[in-house]
């Protein structure tokens, strides 16, 4: 056990959707809490700008497309070959939209799952190929939803994918637990980012969006509040944890 | 461009307004009873999706009637060809 029980030194975590929002949050608060961050998001430009907010050295990006799904496994592969064996993972991207029901389409659940799920389940299976894992071990932790488990019109796509996401995570657990391998899932309330003012600034109401923020009794979250989740799960005060869905979420599935 | 012949579009705003897509008109009135927070994003996916533009809730909240949206949406067509 470190020093401090948090402390990520000596660890290699790659991050999705490390580019804005959570994910980059979660990249600066493993690189401030002595990890080494391997960033991973679709925006190069941004990618870079994330790596130059991180603290201490050593940091890699790589630009990828996480809806190419069958190359995930070759890229882990090759992170871990070009930077070293991962010691953990954050899949922070996502995708999210707000619409009723009566106008969902495939492309709609095919382009939500892809990445929520899809994209999830290869990363994991990444982590399976022999030389990927630090050889201490792993800890993964997705991204799910407090939609997973609290009803929300107009999120049903969305819910479906975190749901799914929060039950493979504790299949995942179970089978991956002989490999030194820890499975987590972040359950969210509404935290302020591009992507949440994407679905509700300019398209609510200001009534509306001022509704939905009284539904969280700490009020709205920033990302450094679910990045400093992850990092515990990342770390070994959490090495008892595993196939669990932490609820962070400033009180919303409570009230 | 004639926005009935966007057939997904009308398709959408039917079961947005609940109504079959043959009973839509110009004076079909919007008010709480069909053109609520969630219709409105709904739309605004929807004109997203069909046209490539992007239209502010706002404006669309503020249609008395169908005829108002159309003219919303036909106006941001024409400003994004421009």
């Amino acid at each position: 056990m470190p020093e401090h029980p948090w402390d990520l030194t000596g660890k290699r975590i790659l991050v999705t959707g490390a580019s804005s929002g959570i994910g980059a949050a979660t990249a600066r608060v493993i690189s401030q809490w002595g990890g080494v961050v391997v960033l991973l998001a679709r925006d190069a430009e941004r990618l870079r700008q994330t790596r130059d907010s991180l603290a201490g050295p050593g940091h890699a990006l790589y630009q990828f497309d996480l809806t190419q799904l069958d190359d995930i496994p070759g890229l882990l592969k090759r992170i871990a070959r070009d930077q070293g064996p991962l010691a953990g993972l954050v899949h922070a991207a996502g995708v999210s939209a707000v619409m009723q029901v009566g106008i969902i389409k495939p492309h709609h659940l095919e382009a939500m799952f892809a990445v929520n799920v899809h994209a999830a389940l290869m990363l994991a299976r990444g982590f399976c190929q022999a030389g990927v894992k630090a050889a201490t071990g792993a800890s993964l932790v997705f991204m799910s939803s407090a939609a997973a488990i609290c009803g929300v019109a107009g999120m049903s796509v969305y819910a479906a994918s975190k749901a799914a996401l929060a039950g493979a995570v504790r299949s995942l657990a179970c089978e991956l637990a002989p490999r030194s391998i820890r499975v987590n899932a972040i359950l969210a309330g509404a935290v302020r980012t591009t992507m949440h003012e994407g679905l509700t600034v300019n398209r609510l109401s200001g009534e509306a969006i001022a509704g939905y923020e009284r539904r969280h009794p700490l009020g709205l979250g920033e990302p450094e509040d679910i990045a400093q989740a992850a990092g515990f799960l990342l770390s070994e005060a959490a090495r008892w944890i595993t196939g669990t869905g932490m609820v962070v979420d400033g009180g919303y599935a409570c009230a | 461009m004639n926005l009935e012949n966007k057939t997904a579009f009308w398709e959408d705003l039917a079961v947005i307004l609940e109504v079959e897509p043959a009973e839509l008109h110009e004076g079909l009135v919007l008010d709480g009873s069909n053109w609520n927070s969630l219709a409105i994003v709904s739309a605004i996916v929807s004109i997203d999706e069909q046209f490539g533009i992007t239209v502010e809730g706002d404006r669309l909240r503020d249609c008395g009637n169908l005829g108002q949206l159309l003219q919303v949406v036909q106006a941001a067509v024409q400003d994004r060809t421009r």
